[in-house]
């Protein structure tokens, strides 16, 4: 049922140049609003989170093609997070009357 | 010559833990359960970086569809609290 959409998806992706280098499955759950797309409300639905490298120009024309297939319910593109958490180093208290002079100028 | 005695710096809550859109359980402990308004820096006692991430993260989900708008998800109203925020009784 799911698998030709994937297969779909990832051919057209492959045709406009884009290398797919991780295709994860997030589960089958009910979603958290209804949502209604394509004349039908869908409660329940696959989530799939393609892990993809490729030309910025691809995101307009893959947005357009996912916005036609009728089994697609939500699309979206995200910019692949770069996890930089090892340099947190805490709250630094903030000299509020430092803050006031400095603008006053 | 630098205090010796100095305290290390101030830990928020999610210092060093990494926030993403995908992780809805983490992201409902900053969301009201009645209305599913976002707690302000007030509230939640994060540092300025994490609390604009959080933010993002949580509009990332509902636009994407992870997590409910209007409400928190009632799988998750029995999480441990990081708020200190007060309910009236």
């Amino acid at each position: 049922m799911i698998q030709p959409v994937l297969k779909r998806t990832v051919e057209a992706l492959m045709e406009r140049g884009a290398i797919v280098r991780n295709l994860e499955n997030l589960g089958e759950r009910s979603l958290p609003y209804k949502i209604s797309k394509h004349n039908e409300r869908h409660r329940r639905g696959g989530y799939f989170l393609i892990d993809l490298e490729g030309p910025p120009s691809i995101v307009s024309t893959m947005m357009d093609h996912l916005g036609r297939d009728i089994d697609v319910i939500r699309r979206g593109f995200i910019k692949h997070p770069v996890s930089k958490t090892e340099e947190c180093s805490g709250i630094i208290p903030v000299n509020y009357e430092e803050k006031l002079i400095v603008k006053r100028k | 010559m630098e205090n010796p005695y100095k305290d290390p710096p101030k830990k928020c809550v999610l210092c060093g833990i990494n926030v993403d859109y995908k992780n809805v359980q983490l992201l409902s402990q900053f969301v009201s359960p009645h209305t599913g308004c976002i707690y302000g820096r007030h509230i939640t006692g994060l540092c300025n970086k994490k609390q604009k991430e959080v933010t993002k993260a949580i509009k990332r989900a509902h636009v994407l569809g992870f997590m409910p708008v209007m409400f928190k998800n009632p799988s998750f109203l029995t999480d441990p609290k990081i708020c200190n925020i007060k309910y009236p009784e």
